[in-house]
């Protein structure tokens, strides 16, 4: 029997994976193969920049995977691979041959959270249960409370939702609370800009998520859980809700779990779309019903969580991470990592890059390995500058530290932040004080309003860059920065608040000199700040006039095979003719 | 029994009960910290931030508020780095605080006079009450009302709707009614204090600090040269700009609070000034500056030409000068138009000669306009270099200006322009090109003069170099209005009353003040709810009558046209400004609303609400009025938005006046600034609710 399987995370969807999936079983449904091939759906394994991606898997089991598919070309892999049984190769992307970019892109990986993304039917829980899923949860329900928490402290996860404290120790300050009623909430309200590790988590494999907070739930005593998701992510949403389905009906779920006289509850609560909310006492509030807006800790949740009572709140990734720990042991996942940092960390790598994707790699691993071997380097030919890491909370990190270790404590000190895992790569296009304006835009307008130097601090930082990046700024404006970035992070109560600065203060640290060209000569180097550049047309221009059929504002003239010239004036300086011209006769000064 | 913690606060060492928050710890044991969000019948909320403190080994500032004490923890509350922290707080907030303390034109007003509050009074007819209220910091209000120079009305905001209400007219109008019905009618002395003020002086200066010293209940003596009070605008200040009986009553009034006057006193000459100091336990200087100024040409010693100061005296003592039928008035100030307006009336044809342009005349532009409508010439851009008598007659030499650079004073310096001389022909020529003041009163004192020779001294506190002497008015800055010289006397009282109650002199304590911005950045928003309303004419004497007789030109506006006028006033300022948590911080703490100035929140007012009127650009977020709604359970409230546009508003885009009632008024009482204020509050202080009074 052969086997199409489908990707169909968000990402291929995005990627045209729907219609992919119709060629298939249109194909199917019609050709005399209908009662031999089966038609499955997966998600993402990671290889965003090569989407959609249909897997064949022969009668024999051999497995070849093919990246790009288009309706087409699915035809053609129809007739040529599964009829005639000839692999179409020229479409096929091969993990297993050294010197691919599959494979380049996949070895260095070590896939824990991800382990099932990409592989099983996460609609299905029969195919979850076949790779061993719900193993762990028995495995532990058969342990001692205690000795779960034990396993997991002395595994050493840390929270995977950026701030990194130990998982272990946190069930452990849920389960000495006092209290009848207690709460496990699942933090999948992930919100940095271009970060999607957890949304491919739950699209890919919902089970893992759920096993692990019933986990948690058995080891802390609680009762109830919420799994706070952005509504944004419909398509996890749906799953999730599937999972919690066919997990209660076979009794993961719901009253005297597995015989072990432990009851648990799970409901999907969506969130409205506020970024704050992904911060746990804001989260909490949410959920109660309650304006998300952080409040002071301590009191912890693990103290005082959910409607009062005693909650332990992970994110998505970090209990995705505890069945592999409870079915391998706690030493098996020590074993991974730095001194401090175990484990593996899930990044979305995006930006200048040439394989963009959902990487999921051991601590330890550098920066540059990330960038440069799994990635592949820069996609456009120019050297590599920074990447931004933690998104709007982290910071920007130097290609010249690139051999900064996977390791929350090494990235802290960068002044960077682990984050959840959004990895922004910049080539020397970016500019720097733009890229600190762009993430404290964010940051300002995604303040809840609380705090004072939250919400006005940050706007008067952000019009400070606005005015250096328009050429308005003074050099004082860079103290000024700096004291209230301090202020910025001592007086607030939440990480949004605390962290909101960390994007101008690394650029500030790795990249002054830039700050002070914007301020001093009005330049900007990386050609992005429009008030302070000018495009002109080179005398090697041969008069295609392609840039006059792409200016928006006609401010391109010249006669057809002569020199054009661009009328200052009259320019918006959006860039389109500088991307249009096939001669490089177009540049930003 | 509570168990205790030991805590240490500012390097002292406490048992305070464990449970507390520091703030309250700290309270208890006598500390100050300032809060904004913490209510006390509320759990600890902390989004001001203004309660930071510090505490050894926490990573950030610690929010007082919300922070358990904890054995062993070593709290900073007054180290420089918390204070900075605290004003960093208060100056962000501040920032984006969309209001005014205090009306724009009680901040114009060098007296401070209480502008909105006595209009309010005078809308509703109640007059004397209207005096009274300017009279708590100006007893001038006859005087004043009809020859200052307006600074408020320049600054009036509704000069945006249409034109600045006449609030000078109206101290006038407030003050014809009380005298009308009696007045004035002075505020009672204060009870009696065993010290003596000596003052030199019994003009505007000298009188205004002897009605505030006799308010404190001191004795007051006052050393006058002249025979009558009343200073410069006694003297100086010609009768059909302000009648003598109105000076005279008002004066008369603050003198008969208990002052002594000895006049026809020259000090220097007839009593020494250390005579008068030992006499007293603090003196006041209020001399005035009345040295005319000489005109340095050839000539200027002829017949026929004599000072503008020795002119208007003359006429105020009831002299009628003889001077021809010509008169040339060098100058363009107050004293050049009152003596060109005189000679107009004594029945001379009058040219005034000035060096400068109209538009750089230091003149109030009202009097200039008046010089003209009684057919005053203007010989504008000319200066006179020579004169001759002959025969009785003048001649002047005049040479014609262009304007060249600016000077240190802002105006474009007169340059001559070569071969323009001309002739002018007079009678009569007065000098009116600056008053100076007569240090004479110094000598053989250890006062130190400037080179001016007015003494050098505190221009806060007033305090001169020598312990319990004080100085103000003309005779401290050189010759100036009579509202700066009003001002300084109240000032100085203050200062005084300190002095002789033993605490240190810090003068007049000055508020922090909140401003929506200079009058064109107002946002228009502001004025949306108001529309135009005719603003109320001074009835005058026609021009032919003006000059023929020294009556006055204004005769004053009727009671429609004042009840009119007075109900014209916006309501600025805010009505919490003296019950404001928020003013009261960033007064404490030195506040500079400017430090972190950029965007502020938009305008925004809702007073559809009988109880209580939001106003949402004065908020600062600390969700107190949203917490006791939600307490009481009718949720009118909420923080709609995200971002630094986060508001405090009804929820689902309501009006305030479709929520409910309940708790509304709880939460104008509890809100620490005027972000939702009680709607009485408004009624009382303001003529007009913004946004309501169309």
């Amino acid at each position: 029997m052969h086997k199409v399987i489908v990707g169909l995370g968000s990402c291929g969807i995005a990627a045209g994976a729907r219609a992919v999936y119709e060629t298939f079983k249109a194909q199917i449904a019609g050709g005399e193969l209908a009662e031999k091939v089966k038609l499955e759906i997966t998600s993402c394994v990671g290889m965003c920049y090569c989407e959609p991606l249909v897997e064949v898997v022969d009668n024999d089991g051999r497995r070849t995977l093919y990246g790009r598919i288009d309706e087409k070309k699915a035809a053609r892999i129809y007739e040529e691979h599964v009829v005639r049984g000839r692999p179409a190769a020229d479409l096929v992307v091969d993990p297993s041959a050294a010197g691919s970019d599959a494979h380049a892109f996949l070895s260095r990986q070590k896939k824990i959270v991800l382990r099932n993304c990409g592989v099983i039917d996460p609609e299905s829980l029969d195919a979850y249960i076949a790779v061993g899923g719900y193993e762990a949860l028995r495995k532990a329900v058969a342990m001692d409370r205690k000795a779960v928490i034990e396993t997991v402290k002395r595994s050493g996860v840390r929270g995977r939702g950026g701030a990194g404290f130990s998982t272990g120790l946190k069930w452990q300050f849920a389960f000495d609370a006092p209290g009848e009623k207690k709460y496990v909430v699942c933090n999948a309200d992930e919100g940095d800009p271009g970060a999607f590790m957890d949304r491919s988590t739950l699209e890919g494999d919902p089970h893992s998520v759920l096993e692990g907070m019933i986990i948690c739930a058995y080891a802390v005593g609680a009762q109830k859980g919420y799994i706070y998701c952005r509504a944004e992510y419909p398509l996890a949403v749906h799953r999730l809700k599937i999972a919690i389905r066919q997990a209660s009906a076979r009794g993961f779920l719901g009253k005297n779990i597995l015989g072990a006289g432990f009851d648990l509850a799970l409901v999907v609560k969506e969130g409205a779309g506020a970024f704050v909310c992904g911060e746990e006492t804001a989260l909490m509030a949410s959920i109660e019903g309650h304006r998300g807006m952080p409040r002071k800790r301590p009191p912890f949740p693990a103290q005082s969580g959910l409607f009062g009572c005693p909650t332990n709140i992970n994110n998505v990734e970090t209990y995705a991470n505890i069945p592999w720990v409870i079915t391998n042991g706690a030493d098996k996942f020590a074993a991974i990592g730095t001194e401090k940092s175990k484990g593996s960390k899930v990044f979305a790598l995006a930006g200048k890059i040439k394989r963009g994707g959902l990487v999921e790699v051991p601590m330890g691993i550098t920066i540059g390995e990330i960038v440069e071997e799994i990635g592949g380097g820069s996609n456009t030919g120019r050297p590599l500058k920074a990447v931004q890491l933690g998104g709007p909370s982290g910071g920007c990190i130097p290609a010249s530290m690139f051999d900064t270790k996977v390791d929350y404590d090494e990235v802290t000190r960068t002044g960077a932040i682990m984050g959840s895992g959004g990895m922004l790569v910049m080539d020397e296009t970016t500019c720097m004080v733009d890229v600190a304006r762009f993430f404290l835009q964010f940051t300002q307008t995604e303040s809840c309003g609380k705090c004072t130097f939250c919400r006005i601090g940050t706007m008067r930082m952000l019009e400070i860059l606005n005015r250096i990046t328009e050429g308005r700024g003074a050099m004082a404006d860079l103290d000024a920065l700096e004291s209230l970035s301090s202020d910025i992070i001592k007086g607030s109560l939440c990480g949004l608040g605390q962290t909101a600065p960390n994007p101008v203060l690394t650029t500030l640290k790795y990249f002054r000199d830039e700050y002070v060209e914007h301020i001093g000569q009005k330049k900007c180097r990386a050609g992005v700040c429009k008030a302070l550049i000018k495009y002109r047309i080179k005398d090697n221009c041969n008069g295609c006039t392609a840039c006059v059929k792409v200016c928006p504002t006609n401010a391109i003239t010249g006669q057809r095979k002569q020199q054009h010239s661009i009328t200052q004036d009259k320019c918006v300086k959006c860039g389109r003719c500088y991307l249009k011209c096939n001669f490089d006769a177009i540049v930003v000064e | 029994m509570a168990s205790t913690v030991k805590i240490r606060i500012d390097g002292r060492d406490f048992n305070v009960d464990a449970g507390l928050t520091v703030l309250k710890a700290a309270e208890k044991q006598g500390f100050r910290i300032p809060t904004l969000c913490s209510c006390k019948d509320l759990a600890p909320f902390s989004s001001c931030f203004v309660c930071l403190v510090e505490v050894r080994g926490a990573k950030g500032f610690v929010p007082a508020c919300s922070t358990l004490v904890s054995d062993g923890m070593d709290i900073s509350i007054e180290s420089a780095v918390a204070r900075r922290a605290r004003k960093t707080a208060l100056e962000l907030l501040v920032s984006d605080h969309l209001g005014d303390c205090e009306a724009p034109c009680v901040s114009a007003c060098p007296s401070r006079v209480p502008i909105r509050d006595f209009l309010a009074l005078a809308a509703k007819g109640e007059y004397i009450k209207a005096a009274q209220k300017i009279r708590e910091t100006m007893p001038f209000p006859g005087s004043l009302g009809r020859v200052c120079p307006r600074f408020c009305e320049k600054e009036c905001r509704r000069t945006r709707v249409d034109e600045a209400v006449s609030i000078c007219y109206m101290k006038r109008f407030v003050s014809d009614m009380e005298i009308k019905a009696g007045g004035p009618f002075m505020p009672a002395p204060g009870s009696p204090t065993g010290k003596s003020v000596g003052i030199i002086g019994a003009g505007p200066a000298g009188l205004s600090a002897a009605y505030f010293l006799r308010l404190q209940g001191h004795d007051v003596t006052i050393y006058e040269r002249q025979k009558d009070a009343g200073g410069m605008m006694k003297w100086g200040i010609p009768d059909y700009r302000l009648p003598p009986d109105i000076l005279a009553k008002e004066c008369g009034a603050i003198i008969g609070m208990g002052v002594e006057v000895k006049y026809g006193v020259n000090v220097g000459k007839d009593i020494m000034f250390d005579e008068i100091s030992k006499k007293h336990d603090a003196v006041f200087l209020a001399i005035g500056a009345q040295k005319t100024s000489d005109m340095p040409i050839e000539g200027r010693t002829s017949r026929g030409v004599v000072s503008g100061v020795e002119f208007l005296d003359a006429i105020a003592k009831g002299g009628r000068p003889e001077v021809g039928d010509k008169v040339i008035v060098v100058g363009g100030g107050n004293t050049a138009m009152d003596a060109a307006r005189c000679s107009v009336r004594l029945g001379a044809e009058v040219v005034i000669v000035y060096r400068r342009s109209e538009k750089e005349m230091p003149a109030n532009a009202f009097e200039v306009e008046e010089a003209k409508h009684e057919g005053v010439k203007f010989e504008l851009l000319s200066v006179p270099v020579k004169v001759r008598e002959e025969g009785g007659r003048l001649y002047f030499t005049c040479l014609r200006m262009g304007l060249g650079a600016p000077d240190a004073s802002g105006r474009r310096r007169p340059v001559p322009i070569d071969g323009s001389d001309f002739i002018i022909e007079a009678d009569t020529c007065i000098t009116a090109i600056g008053q100076q003041v007569d240090g004479s009163i110094a000598d053989n004192t250890s006062l130190k003069l400037t080179k001016w020779g007015t003494p050098e001294y505190d221009i806060h506190t007033m305090q001169t170099c020598l312990p319990g002497v004080f100085v103000g008015g003309d005779g401290a800055t050189g010759a100036d209005v009579a509202v700066r010289a009003v001002d300084a006397g109240r000032r100085a009282a203050c200062s005084i009353g300190q002095f002789l109650r033993g605490e240190k002199v810090t003068g007049e304590a000055v508020k922090f003040n909140s401003s929506m911005g200079p009058l064109d950045k107002v946002p228009a928003e502001v004025f949306a709810g108001f529309l135009k309303q005719q603003v109320t004419r001074m009835p005058m004497l026609v021009a032919e009558k003006r000059t023929k007789t020294f009556e006055e030109v204004e005769t004053g506006f009727t009671v429609d046209g004042g009840g009119h006028e007075a109900k014209r006033c916006l309501g600025c300022g805010c009505v919490e400004a003296d019950d404001c948590k928020l003013r009261e911080y960033c007064t404490e703490y030195a506040v500079d609303q400017n430090r972190y100035a950029g965007k502020r929140r938009g305008y925004e007012n809702d007073s559809t609400h009988p109880i209580a009127v939001l106003e949402s650009g004065k908020c600062i977020n600390c969700g107190i009025c949203v917490r006791l709604l939600e307490e009481d359970g009718s949720h009118s409230l909420g923080f709609i938005g995200r971002g630094f546009d986060t508001r405090i508003k009804p929820p689902f885009e309501k009006l305030l006046s479709e929520t409910g009632t309940a708790g509304l008024s709880f939460a104008s009482d509890a809100c620490p600034t005027a972000g939702i204020a009680d709607r009485k509050k408004y009624e009382t202080k303001h003529v007009g609710i913004p946004g309501v009074s169309k």
